[in-house]
């Protein structure tokens, strides 16, 4: 078995942009291998969805230089057009021709082949979706799920060098959402379809990226695996972004930081410096008894959410600070009820403020 | 679901810099598209440069007269006419179109298309009939008196229709479905689902309509009641009838008593000048307004049904303007042709002049058509400022009285000739004559002129309802521009395809102004025919050729009504 | 086929132009403002006569404008207009030429026609009074319309209608413009209603009792009193007396139609032909009977409705010298606010 060295699909050289005088993307630089799927992820305007259309060559690039493939589709004033990069899109509104049967949304794209073949291919890409039998209806007889998996299957049907998503799900409500993003990512591995989705579900793009690179105002602040960005987050932007947390305040002495929760270690930290210490509610860990780095707390409310429960708790001290842990299974802590709580450090991450 | 994609409507774009994409367009447009859509606005502005050439020349010490004894009072005038007219329109238009789109009641299917009848019957029409209806000595007075036991007109009569309040309501008559037509279009097409979210949010019908019914038909309001105010800032035919004088009666007296043609022009783009104000202003103030509303669920209201007095009631309401605006006039043409059939038979030139009238207006439709498809594709494709001023100048020639601009095209049509001509000779040929001057081209030419502006606005407002990104699809999808234009653009735009076609059809029938200066020699139209009889004195005997361009006018109105009632019964099926 | 001609027709063809009229041997084209339906069976006795077909084009405004730009090339052979100034104002745009024939000065009176040549009258209308049935009036002056025992009692058109700025023309040729614009001012006064409609609107309007008196032209009382216009028009035809006023210096106010010839007409001969038929008196007899004018010349018949209103006494001054004024006489209704 030979094992190939995956090749590098997409390429994005010091891309930036400008709006009038706005900025919107700075200086952004990706590579995708193929097959890879990668989510862009940020909070609303840090321009994500400008990303994703100047790839798709819906936007006219300014600075920098996209390569597909290794060949350059967009560099300023030497641009592919949209309709010959073979880069299929799912847009958030899914944008199905209304007019259109689903058979022939999903041919749509297929132009070039011969008619016969191209009605083989699409009814094919529409069994992959499950809608195969559907494929006379209009766009407006399906339900919001139906018609997201025909867009999908539309973008993939010319089989594109790359899938850009926008947003695909969030028109959806949250079960159909769940479901959708499992059977769109299988597709996609089956496809081996380099994929790029912007979302602004960290969730989402945890689920189904291989790598996700995290925006804030026209930069990638941070790019790697979901772990690595949840569990190692380079940023208080970051960490708060895939997850909540609780925050403590404290000022280093030696390289440690003295907190209601107890002593936390920031080696890389100078002396005196201002630190503020984020702590996942799932890090810290209750029980009733106490050991030696463990401190009291008060039971506030106890929210059952299913497989796990959030509880709000108060520090038992003078500040009384507010605290909310996640702790698998439905406790049944009645109000009042005093706890002990410890933090592990995997879910703690300290910054200079 | 439905009150997000509400608020998506409504709310301006995030990012307050999103006009200034227009500077950067991606959307690469083919050269071909630009280079055409250029030409044909620039072959649109001949006749308004060649007006400017006239007005260039100077109207000598005339300006001091105009301000001080014809301008205030035309403007004074023609602004009351534009504002009485504006309020008539809107308020019949929306709330008709808001009865038989949201409510079902007896008669509804049958008056939500004979709501367009009155499109059919030409302002001067209208003036003429009323006139004699309403006249102390007509048939509604006299019936009156005798009901009321007064003998003579001298112990009662009703106001004067010969008078501003007369012009603003016939006009408003037969203007009002400029504005029914698009905002129906909207409710029927795309509010089903905001207003079944208002409705389930406990909102009532008097909020909803004044509240989202008529902000989201905004544009297309805007749209309708500019065509209307046009039409009625460039009437002629009943202001002058009616004694109201407005800024046209006064280009023309200018032109015409005044002896004054460069002053005429001057007040014609003076007038221009004015509308292109107002359409600026009206733009400026629903800026920041995008009302695409997301593909999947675009569906129908779904009727409420009224029974009882309320039905009864709508059904009233709904028939006032019809039979104002059209059965009374109708029915007052067909008496008048009854009598003079009987006085003196068909005339047989009748049929050669309607073949006319129906091969100009085809002509003039379909190119029309596919000229506003063309400029409103092309600003699609490239949203830049200047594509924005190309279809705004491309809609100019509507802003002009039809006369004023027949002047404005003879100059050019005779220069081309006259080219034609040289080139001949130079080519050691004998000179061929004039070519377009007088020719049915040029009338074609001059109704192009006039009406794309219709059709631009109901196509821009239809390109207005895609979402964009069906554009964005179909090109990562491997369209070029052109079979995005056809495949996607033009089977989506049929609903306002249609309904621009329906309007201009109509108004090329009814034109007489162009027609009468431009056409070719033993050539008439209904129109020039009808004119003709007035001209000599015999309106009444004009009833026929009256009454066959209403005929000829209601066979697109029933037409469209059937493929939009198709439509309906197609797209409401879940 | 020639290569000229096959050429020709290729331009013609690959234009996708729409030629009507096309040349024929023996024609006459004609432009005109006078309503082609009126006129007709004048051409078609012409026709039948000569052999001469006659194309016709009938428009309202902008005839001058559209001979003069179409210059050289212009089809167009005979000018008709239903007003001497729009007669007038061909001359000075250029766009007539002078004719010099025995036979229309013959027919016509001198003070009816160009000196030079470049028009002619072919009918005459009268600007008369209508009354209201119970009011005879033996004589009538215009300048008696500003009296004011007539306040409130008076209908008229629109005081910038070429009919009224003839007439006022006229007064400013005799009186001079200050005079004039007393009179207007003294009419407008005794103004029953807004000035607007038609001059049948008039005879209406006295028979709904609107008003006592008010101008019309001479034919509309033929169209009403025969029926032509229907049974109601001739209800309101019956319900005026109508009497041919004068001026109190001088004789009644008229207004012609008449014809010029082009200045670049292909078939002058044609036209001019045309010209001298329309004042035989053949006819001059048709002219009458078809609309209800006087004819130009002495001595042709008249419609018996038309000859009960009594012997026309047409006033001296030259039109042309009356159309000069046309001008200041619309800018005098303006300044009087005739028609607010």
């Amino acid at each position: 078995m030979s094992v190939q060295a995956p090749s590098i699909q997409l390429q994005i050289r010091e891309l930036s942009h400008h709006y009038g005088s706005k900025q919107v993307l700075d200086a952004i630089q990706i590579e995708l291998m193929a097959g890879e799927i990668l989510a862009l992820v940020g909070p609303s305007g840090c321009g994500k969805s400008t990303l994703l259309r100047l790839i798709a060559g819906l936007e006219e690039l300014q600075t920098g230089e996209i390569r597909l493939d290794g060949e350059v589709v967009a560099a300023p004033y030497r641009q592919r057009a949209a309709e010959q990069r073979q880069i299929g899109m799912v847009f958030q509104d899914f944008a199905l021709f209304p007019h259109l049967s689903l058979l022939d949304n999903v041919a749509f794209g297929l132009g070039k082949l011969p008619a016969a073949q191209r009605r083989t291919q699409a009814l094919a890409m529409l069994a992959r979706v499950g809608l195969a039998e559907r494929a006379a209806d209009a766009p407006h007889m399906l339900s919001g799920g139906q018609q997201q998996r025909v867009a999908l299957a539309r973008a993939l049907a010319p089989q594109p060098r790359l899938l850009l998503l926008d947003e695909p799900f969030s028109n959806l409500d949250v079960r159909l959402r769940h479901r959708l993003r499992q059977e769109t990512q299988q597709l996609l591995r089956d496809m081996r379809c380099a994929s790029i989705l912007v979302t602004h579900d960290p969730e989402e793009a945890m689920y189904m990226a291989d790598r996700i690179a995290l925006l804030r105002d026209g930069r990638i602040i941070q790019i790697g695996s979901p772990a690595s960005l949840y569990f190692a987050p380079q940023s208080p932007f970051a960490t708060e972004f895939f997850g909540d947390v609780n925050i403590l305040h404290g000022e280093l002495r030696q390289h440690t930081v003295d907190t209601a929760l107890g002593r936390f270690a920031a080696p890389s930290l100078g002396e005196g410096q201002a630190v503020q210490i984020m702590i996942r509610p799932e890090a810290l860990q209750l029980s009733s008894q106490a050991s030696a780095d463990s401190r009291t707390v008060i039971v506030q409310a106890c929210h059952h959410l299913g497989a796990y429960s959030r509880i709000d708790l108060r520090v038992d001290d003078a500040a009384a600070l507010s605290l909310q842990a996640e702790v698998p299974g439905a406790p049944a802590w009645p109000p009042g009820t005093r706890l002990q709580v410890r933090c592990e450090t995997r879910g703690v991450f300290i910054f200079a403020v | 679901m439905t009150t997000e994609s509400l608020a998506l409507a409504r709310t301006p774009h995030p990012w307050g810099v999103l006009r200034l994409r227009q500077y950067f367009s991606a959307r690469h447009l083919g050269v071909g598209w630009q280079v055409a859509s250029l030409a044909l606005v620039l072959a649109v502005l001949v006749p308004l440069q060649s007006l400017l050439g006239h007005a260039m020349r100077g109207s000598g010490e005339l300006w001091p007269h105009l301000l001080s004894y014809v301008l205030p009072q035309a403007l004074q005038d023609s602004a009351l006419l534009l504002l009485g007219v504006g309020v008539l329109v809107i308020a019949l238009g929306s709330s008709l179109a808001w009865l038989v789109s949201a409510y079902d009641f007896v008669g509804r299917r049958e008056l939500s298309w004979a709501l367009l009848l009155p499109l059919a019957i030409p302002s001067y029409i209208i003036a003429f009939a009323y006139l004699d209806l309403w006249h102390p000595v007509g048939i509604l007075q006299s019936s009156l008196r005798t009901l009321l036991g007064f003998d003579s007109p001298r112990d009662f009569k009703l106001p004067d229709i010969r008078s501003m309040w007369g012009c603003i309501l016939l006009l408003g008559l037969v203007l009002y479905p400029y504005v029914y037509l698009p905002v129906r279009a909207v409710f029927s097409m795309q509010a089903g689902n905001l207003i079944e979210a208002a409705r389930t949010l406990q909102a009532g019908p008097q909020r909803i309509f004044f509240g989202l019914a008529l902000p989201l038909a905004r544009p297309a309001i805007a749209v309708g009641t500019s065509l209307a105010l046009m039409e009625a800032l460039n009437d002629l035919g009943a202001s002058e009838f009616l004694g109201v004088r407005t800024l046209t009666v006064s280009i023309y007296s200018t032109w015409l008593n005044r002896s004054n043609l460069p002053g005429a022009a001057q007040i014609a783009l003076l007038m221009l000048c004015i509308v292109l104000a107002l359409i600026s202003i009206e733009r400026w103030a629903r800026r920041h307004q995008r009302y695409t509303l997301a593909t999947r669920r675009m569906q129908p209201l779904a009727r409420r049904r009224l029974t009882g007095w309320r039905g009864v009631l709508a059904l009233t309401y709904c028939s006032l303007p019809i039979t104002l605006g059209f059965v009374m006039p109708a029915g007052y043409l067909v008496g008048e042709t009854y009598k003079r059939l009987r006085f003196s038979g068909l005339e047989s030139s009748l049929l050669s002049e309607l073949l006319n009238t129906l091969q100009l207006a085809t002509a003039t439709t379909l190119l029309a058509a596919l000229l506003a498809f063309l400029l409103s594709f092309a600003q699609r494709m490239a949203r830049t400022p200047l594509n924005r001023q190309i279809l705004r100048c491309a809609s100019l020639g509507y802003a002009i009285p039809g006369t004023v601009l027949a002047i404005g095209l003879l100059g050019p049509l005779a220069q081309f000739d006259a080219w034609i001509n040289r080139l001949f000779e130079l080519s050691g040929h004998a000179p061929i004559g004039l070519l377009l001057s007088g020719s049915s081209v040029a009338l074609i030419y001059a109704y192009l002129v006039r009406f794309l502006a219709i059709a631009n606005g109901s196509l821009e407002a239809g390109f207005s309802q895609l979402p964009t990104s069906l554009d964005d699809a179909a090109r990562t999808l491997g369209s070029s521009p052109t079979r995005l234009a056809w495949r996607i653009h033009l089977p989506l735009c049929r609903p306002a395809l249609l309904s621009a076609m329906l309007l201009v059809f109509v108004d090329s029938m009814k034109e007489l102004p162009a027609t009468l200066l431009l056409r070719p020699m033993n050539f008439e139209t209904l129109a020039t025919h009808l004119y003709g009889e007035a001209a000599r004195g015999t309106y009444e005997s004009g009833a026929i050729a009256a009454l066959l361009i209403v005929l000829a006018g209601l066979l697109p109105i029933i037409a469209l009504s059937r493929l939009a009632e198709r439509r309906d019964s197609h797209g409401s099926s879940p | 086929m020639t290569r000229t001609t096959l050429f020709r027709r290729l331009t013609l063809s690959s234009l996708g132009l729409l030629l009507l009229g096309a040349v024929q041997a023996s024609e006459v084209n004609l432009y005109t403002t006078r309503e082609a339906g009126l006129i007709k069976p004048l051409l078609d006795a012409y026709t039948s006569k000569t052999g001469i077909k006659v194309n016709t084009v009938f428009m309202k405004d902008g005839l001058p404008e559209r001979v003069a730009a179409e210059g050289k090339q212009s089809p167009a052979d005979l000018l008709m207009a239903v007003d001497v100034n729009a007669l007038v104002e061909l001359s000075e745009k250029n766009v007539t030429q002078a004719i010099k024939s025995p036979a229309l000065e013959a027919a016509i009176p001198a003070n009816l026609r160009d000196a030079g040549g470049h028009w002619f009258a072919l009918s005459v209308r009268a600007r008369t009074l209508y009354t209201a049935k119970n009011i005879t009036l033996s004589s009538f002056t215009y300048e008696d319309l500003a009296d004011p025992k007539y306040k409130g009692k008076i209908c008229i058109r629109a005081g910038q209608h070429a009919y009224n700025t003839a007439l006022i023309a006229h007064i400013i040729a005799k009186d001079g413009e200050a005079k004039a614009e007393q009179w207007l001012r003294g009419l407008k006064a005794n103004l029953a209603r807004k000035p607007g409609g038609g001059d049948r609107d008039v005879a209406r309007d006295i028979m709904a009792g609107i008003c006592d008196i008010g101008l019309g032209n001479s034919y509309y009382v033929g169209l009403m009193r025969s029926g032509a216009g229907g049974p109601e028009q001739q209800k309101w035809g019956d319900a005026i007396n109508v009497v041919l006023p004068s001026f109190a210096k001088g004789g009644t106010h008229v207004n012609v139609s008449g014809a010029a010839v082009a200045k670049y007409a292909p078939n002058k001969d044609n036209a001019v032909k045309l010209l001298e038929f329309l004042v035989s008196d053949e006819a001059q007899a048709l002219y009458a009977k078809a609309n209800f004018e006087y004819p130009v010349k002495k001595g042709a018949a008249l419609d018996p409705i038309i000859a009960k209103l009594g012997t026309l006494n047409i006033d001296s001054l030259q039109l042309g010298d009356i159309a000069k004024y046309r001008k200041a006489a619309s800018l005098l209704v303006d300044k009087v606010g005739f028609d607010n």
